[in-house]
């Protein structure tokens, strides 16, 4: 009986963590990550709070041997929010590095790249690019401001534990600036990660990465962790010919270190965090273009970026009450980016503090449950465009209130609400709802609506525009961020969920529809060669995005997923309804996933190939081609091979881009840099061919 | 409109604290994930219970509750009526009878599946 409820402690300390993130329980034991019974995953997500212990179900489970492969990519019959979990077996499949990579074997999200220059990739949902999507790492806004274009390239794909994508406004309690989505990173735990972790990976093209993560426990309560990234790519190539480096050089240095404390008697939990990178970057000509610039300078690139970043947090479970928690969070950073793009420079300088107070309980019982708080936002931005300065403080407080009702059965229901006093625009209310109803066991049904309000940084969100020699030119409205308003956005949306199962294969079929309608927005406007023009949303702006997919389970050995997307995103320029420029109206998607199973030892082969169709794309109007036009719709293949010797090391190997598709002369004008014509933002497709890569992993317990 | 939703969380919160809620664990057999389920369901269902949650091996569902609204043989007899027995309350063999396979603790002994 004793050691009943000592478990029971120790499950409502696990819960908490999901209460401050919305992640999976981190107590949970590290040994049953990968195998794991779809039984248990369900039952977790239907009731977190009254299951007792993951691990006794598990183990009991494993008595009966009822194993089942854990899905990499893992939904709920029972979540009011339309939530897909990536877990770390599925962050594995993609060949490297950083988060922004990580999405590429999943269909919700699309990848590509933002120019023919820099590297930088970019990711969309829903048909709308990472600006209008909200990124928390452990439930805390990041990505925001300054972080905007690179951000994503600086987090580690090594120290990312789970990633939970949710589609729709998703929960107030984050803040109000959610318009598509919300993706929340969650980062490895020193309490569940192993002694050491050493990666290494080194691919064509001169890219080379090294991680390494040390953790340990000092006692029962006590945990830390210290994690070290490092990359660079050392290899200057032009293999298109236009004189331009294909891919930036450069390197980045990424440190993190974590404190954990968990008190499972007392029922307290903690984190704190410190995080400290410097990326240097250089892009642009290659040196032996020199003899035909005619005396000019070679057109280059420097980016240089510094990032301090310190977060805490901590939670309280009152031991009588599990139902019951406080939650607070904090976070500063400050941000440096200096950087130039032929002749022009731009240097930007972004500080920024959050503070979230979090109390969640029930009205009853535990089928009618509520979040309350509070947060405060700062940011201060500093930039300086070509000797032009843009100062801004921003400073925001506001409280959300979020019911979330269950009928233990078939129905679920978040309504959220929250109330925000913002210093450039004043008092506003944004309401959330979602809504979960299941007609039969198989099936969920989910519906969504909401809004979402951002201010648009113009400059640091778009730097695809420093790579374009066209006039910039803001026209403005005399709003408060650039002479512009806010941004904001409705979402509705929904979708439906159908598991079957032929014999022993699993069928799991979803529809998402959605739409994000603006009501203000600031339009970046390409539609003229000469010119580039930021301006004030006048007429219709809007993005409907429907996504049907289709993952089949074959036992034991095999996964296929298959995907089709069709994005209708039209912004009203110049009095013009148009499909939005580099936006593919359809998109298809399959992978095919192998995994033998593990011996004794821990020995396991593990394969996938992902497949991308990326449909036509409209092309603005440019010297090249007055009137416009359309890119051709391509292929995209990859595939990677994980031999593991051991539970310890693993070796894979893979390639990128294995049909070799790239665009043909992405630089317009490449031979005349300085020239009004030369626009190197005008990117559909790939810059870089096949590509092949190699790695390894090794775990000390 | 801030305000408000301020004042409404204090007071769900004052509400909270005013109550001396109890802990308390019972034995209710049966075997899955189902079962717990139906039983956490039940249990919910009594007035004045809070909280609840039943332990797949051990049979143990522990249970928070007000004293002062929740009766424990109602707890037991909502538990027995959608099948489950516990110590003082059997399930009637109609009910019992219409549970799912899995749920079916009286033959053939404890299993999960």
């Amino acid at each position: 009986m004793k050691k009943h409820l000592w478990r029971s402690a120790l499950y409502c300390t696990a819960f908490i963590i999901p209460l401050l993130s919305t992640g999976p329980a981190t107590a949970a034991p590290k040994t049953h990550n990968t195998w794991c019974t779809e039984a248990v995953h369900l039952g977790m997500e239907q009731q977190k709070d009254t299951i007792p212990t993951k691990e006794i179900i598990i183990e009991k489970l494993e008595e009966v041997t009822v194993e089942q492969r854990k899905k990499g990519l893992q939904k709920s019959y029972f979540e009011p929010k339309n939530v897909v979990t990536v877990n770390a077996a599925e962050l594995l499949k993609a060949a490297c590095c950083n988060l922004s990579e990580s999405f590429e074997t999943n269909p919700s999200i699309d990848v590509s790249y933002s120019d023919a220059l820099m590297g930088a990739k970019q990711i969309k949902m829903l048909g709308l690019s990472s600006p209008y999507i909200q990124f928390t790492e452990e439930n805390i806004p990041t990505i925001r401001g300054a972080a905007q274009t690179y951000g994503l390239s600086f987090i580690p794909g090594t120290w990312v534990e789970s990633i939970q994508i949710t589609k729709g406004v998703g929960s107030v309690a984050n803040g109000y600036e959610s318009m598509a989505g919300q993706i929340n990173t969650e980062l490895k735990k020193p309490f569940s990660e192993p002694l050491l972790f050493v990666n290494a990976f080194a691919s064509q093209g001169g890219r080379q990465e090294f991680n390494t993560h040390w953790n340990t426990s000092l006692n029962e309560r006590w945990h830390t962790g210290l994690f070290v990234h490092a990359n660079r790519r050392i290899e200057a190539m032009d293999a298109n010919g236009d004189g331009f480096m294909d891919m930036p050089m450069g390197d980045q240095i990424n440190l993190m270190h974590r404190w954990q404390y968990t008190d499972t008697q007392k029922g307290w939990v903690g984190f704190a965090t410190l995080k400290w990178l410097k990326d240097d970057k250089e892009a642009g000509q290659m040196d032996s273009q020199i003899n035909f610039m005619g005396g000019q300078p070679l057109w280059k690139s420097i980016t240089s970026t510094e990032r301090l970043e310190g977060a805490f947090k901590m939670g309280y479970v009152f031991p009588e009450m599990p139902y019951q928690s406080i939650g607070l969070q904090g976070n500063l950073s400050r941000h440096v980016q200096q950087s130039t793009f032929g002749q022009k420079a731009y240097d930007m300088d972004h500080i920024s503090g959050y503070a979230n107070g979090l109390f969640q309980s029930i009205i009853g019982s535990t089928q009618n449950k509520f979040k309350a708080g509070g947060n405060l936002t700062f940011d201060q931005y500093e930039e300086l465009l070509n000797g032009s300065e843009f100062r801004r403080r921003d400073y925001s407080i506001g409280s959300f209130f979020e019911y979330s009702y269950d009928n233990l059965d078939n129905i679920g229901l978040v309504a959220g609400v929250r109330a925000d006093w913002h210093n450039q625009w004043g008092a506003f209310i944004t309401p959330r709802l979602h809504l979960r109803y299941n007609p039969w066991t198989k099936t969920t049904l989910r519906l969504a609506a909401g809004s979402g309000r951002r201010a648009a940084n113009i400059f640091t969100e778009n730097q695809n525009i420093f790579l374009t020699n066209r006039l910039l030119v803001l026209e403005n409205n005399g709003g408060p961020i650039y002479g512009f308003d806010p941004e904001l956005s409705w979402n509705y949306g929904g979708s439906i969920r159908q598991t079957a199962s032929l014999g022993s294969i699993g069928l799991d079929l979803t529809l998402d529809l959605y739409r994000t309608q603006f009501k203000d927005q600031v339009v970046v406007n390409w539609e003229n060669p000469q010119r580039l023009s930021f301006q004030p949303l006048q007429g219709e702006s809007y993005a409907n995005s429907a996504l049907a997919s289709l993952e089949i389970d074959i036992p034991t050995h095999w996964e296929v997923r298959l995907a089709y997307k069709l994005d209708d995103v039209k912004t009203t320029y110049d009095g013009n309804l148009l499909q939005r420029p580099l936006q593919p109206r359809k998109r298809a998607f399959a992978q095919l996933s192998y995994q033998s199973t593990p011996d004794a030892a821990g020995a396991q082969w593990r394969w996938d190939a992902t497949y991308h169709g990326v449909g036509s794309q409209r092309l603005v109007a440019n010297v090249r081609n007055p009137y416009g036009g359309y890119a051709p719709s391509y292929h995209l293949v990859n595939s990677q091979l994980t031999k593991a010797f051991s539970k310890t090391l693993e070796v894979y190997m893979g390639v990128e881009n294995a049909t070799n598709f790239t665009q043909d002369n992405p630089i317009i004008a490449a031979s005349e840099p300085y020239n009004d014509r030369f626009d190197a933002a005008q990117i559909y497709a790939p810059i870089f061919g096949r590509m092949g890569y190699i790695g390894m992993r090794w775990t000390l317990l | 409109m801030k305000k408000i939703i301020f004042l409404l969380s204090l007071l769900a919160t004052t509400g909270l604290y005013a109550q001396k809620p109890q802990k308390t664990t019972l034995e209710v057999k049966g075997n899955c994930s189902l079962c717990q389920k139906r039983i956490v369901k039940a249990t919910l269902g009594v007035k004045g219970v809070k909280w609840a949650a039943w332990d797949i091996p051990s049979d143990q569902l522990t249970l928070i509750y007000d004293p002062l609204k929740a009766d424990l043989a109602q707890v037991e007899k909502a538990i027995a009526a959608v099948g489950h027995d516990t110590k003082n309350q059997k399930a009637p063999k109609e009910v019992y009878e219409k549970l799912p396979a899995c749920c079916l603790y009286r033959d053939g002994g404890k299993h999960v599946d």
